[in-house]
């Protein structure tokens, strides 16, 4: 197993052994790799129209005043990508006047990158006002081994949100990536991300039938007769995906082609029922002829298969999700429809009781645990995508690299996690 | 290893696999989406020679009315090619589900070899040859984790009909068929 440790503040020292890189005689590959510290962007002058006044009540510190145009990520803002220190808000008549008071005529979200003025500040409503600050990007950096035998760093493309890992070449191995994750002092252990896998190791099945044939017996006949099958994916904001930069990138999307592909005569109607930001608590209280009324949305819609994705029922505890979730079984199954539970992705660290990305493969949260009794306890299908996302970082991936906000929106290969996790109900 | 002009063949490795191509479905295992295509500023003016019959397939090869810089300098003089959001090369596009190379039907199109246009490390994957001499010809190390890539058991020092293919297509017929002896 390759072994990376840190070795001064960037400085990594790698170790990997003969069967990493081909399993032939020889002595182990050991070297010390200097990894560049975070890329650092100096706004000196962005010009704002005007501030709104400073929200400090929202407890979304995105949403607390206007955003910081270096810090935007999709639908908010990076968190801790601004550099506090460096916070700057003056006249827009120049650099020669004072800057204004932060607290007095300006209040900041640090954290978030976002600021508004204060009603008894010296900044007038529709005032502009220019902005200078300094923010750090994410990046993902690779070691690779060379086709001479020496282990190189590939310094990834540095960005707000979605840095990727530098391809390695053809004659290269990669074996490793270093996470740096915004403003960072020093290089610690948590940032290493050794390949240790290159899949998902998919459980083996010696001889058992596909979960299908157990739990999804009517939706598996008609995707092998080629009789229509409806169905209808219901979720949140993942499952919405207008975020997306192709809707085929949906996970739903990314299952129809497979299912496709994996029963030539299937004949799929799919539909989406989505409101993002929301609880499947949320649709069970709105009232009827509401956009996302329960029963006219999901239930009316007749769907012989229904796929959930509800990332925003993660407060819910194993017996909230026995209570609520067991009203939503016998009302599927009093239409007739066969339900596939999906876990969901993990989300920003602090949210789920995280200090780190890697040794994560245990998923905190008891809404997790409860959705996995639940579905064993009934005889539901489970798609386990959060088992997924708690390995990645075995294959060298920090999960919210996935994250086009940064926080709980899956880019397209998260997305493909979703579709993974489902199409191994049907192999 | 076997020497040949320039180049070191590796044939224990060559003649220990079997590829067939036959396009893939998702970026995910695909070759076009799995490793930083570098190019020679040669292969980079032949590849810019055919962007607009290419772009016809590839859209993202396009910006507005111009072509796209889909190049960028690598620290060791080479042209990385660019890649989409999901790490797909810009030069590739979909068809009837699959993907596909816009230089390759774009050298149909035009009536050429797409060996011409083509990168050497595309024309010749699994196989791959070292940027710094002595170029060596093997196998890419990553190639076991490829569905298109399979292991011969057993394997004698023959080289299959496939690998010959790829070298001819890459170093021309001289080279394979001195390594076919």
């Amino acid at each position: 197993m390759t072994t990376l440790t840190v070795e001064g503040d960037w400085k990594v020292r790698i170790a990997v052994p003969p069967a990493v890189i081909g399993g032939g005689p020889g002595p182990e590959i050991v070297g010390v790799l200097d990894v560049p510290p975070p890329d650092i962007v100096t706004v000196r002058a962005e010009r704002h129209a005007e501030l709104p006044l400073f929200d400090s009540a929202t407890p979304c510190g995105w949403k607390r005043g206007v955003a910081l145009r270096g810090v935007r990520a999709q639908e908010c803002t990076a968190r801790y990508a601004l550099d506090p220190a460096s916070l700057e808000v003056r006249d827009v008549s120049g650099m020669d006047v004072p800057p204004y008071e932060r607290g007095k005529d300006y209040e900041a979200d640090l954290e978030w990158g976002t600021l508004g003025r204060l009603a008894a500040g010296r900044i007038a409503e529709k005032q502009p006002v220019c902005v200078r600050y300094r923010y750090v990007k994410l990046r993902l950096d690779s070691i690779v081994l060379t086709a001479k035998g020496r282990l190189a760093l590939r310094k990834g493309k540095s960005d707000i949100a979605l840095p990727h890992a530098p391809h390695c070449r053809a004659w290269e191995t990669d074996l490793a990536h270093i996470w740096v994750k915004g403003r960072l002092a020093r290089l610690t252990a948590d940032h290493l991300f050794p390949i240790l896998e290159t899949d998902y190791p998919e459980p083996a099945r010696s001889g058992e039938r596909a979960a299908a044939e157990r739990l999804l017996p009517e939706s598996l006949l008609r995707l092998r007769d080629g009789r229509r099958l409806k169905l209808l994916a219901w979720g949140d904001s993942v499952t919405d995906g207008s975020y997306l930069t192709h809707e085929t990138s949906r996970w739903q999307a990314q299952f129809a082609a497979r299912l496709k592909k994996r029963f030539p005569k299937a004949d799929l109607e799919f539909l989406t029922e989505a409101w993002g930001g929301h609880t499947t608590g949320d649709y069970l209280g709105e009232p009827a002829g509401s956009p996302h009324h329960y029963r006219e949305k999901v239930l009316a819609a007749k769907p012989q298969l229904i796929v959930s994705e509800f990332v925003n029922d993660a407060s819910l505890n194993p017996e909230q999700v026995e209570t609520r979730y067991g009203r939503f079984l016998a009302d599927f199954k009093a239409i007739g429809a066969e339900w596939i539970i999906l876990t969901p992705h993990y989300v920003r660290p602090d949210w789920m009781g995280l200090t780190r990305e890697r040794e994560i493969d245990d998923d905190p949260r008891p809404y997790v645990a409860g959705l996995r009794q639940f579905a064993d306890r009934h005889g539901v299908a489970l798609a386990d995508a959060a088992s997924r996302y708690g390995r990645l970082w075995r294959q060298g991936i920090p999960y919210s690299s996935l994250m086009h906000n940064t926080i709980n929106h899956p880019d397209a290969r998260g997305m493909r996690i979703f579709a993974d996790s489902l199409m191994a109900l049907f192999e | 290893m076997k020497q040949y002009a320039n180049l070191v063949a590796d044939l224990r490795s060559l003649a220990g696999f079997q590829h067939t191509c036959s396009g893939c479905t998702g970026v995910r295992r695909c070759c076009c989406a799995a490793f930083e295509v570098c190019v020679t500023r040669k292969e980079m003016e032949a590849m810019i020679g055919v962007m607009p019959a290419a772009a016809k397939y590839a859209r993202r090869l396009r910006e507005g009315d111009a072509f796209a810089n889909v190049f960028e300098r690598t620290p060791d003089g080479l042209f990385a090619l660019d890649t989409d959001e999901a790490g797909l090369c810009v030069f590739a596009y979909r068809r009837a589900g699959f993907i596909r190379c816009s230089l390759h039907t774009a050298a149909i199109d035009l009536d050429i070899s797409p060996s011409l246009v083509k990168p050497l490390a595309c024309r010749l994957w699994p196989l791959a040859v070292t940027e710094k001499r002595p170029f060596v010809l093997g196998v890419s190390p990553n190639a076991g984790r490829f569905h298109c890539v399979a292991r011969r058991a057993g394997a004698g020092a023959e080289l299959t009909d496939d690998v010959l293919q790829l070298v001819e297509s890459a170093f021309g017929g001289k080279t394979m068929r001195r390594l076919q002896k």
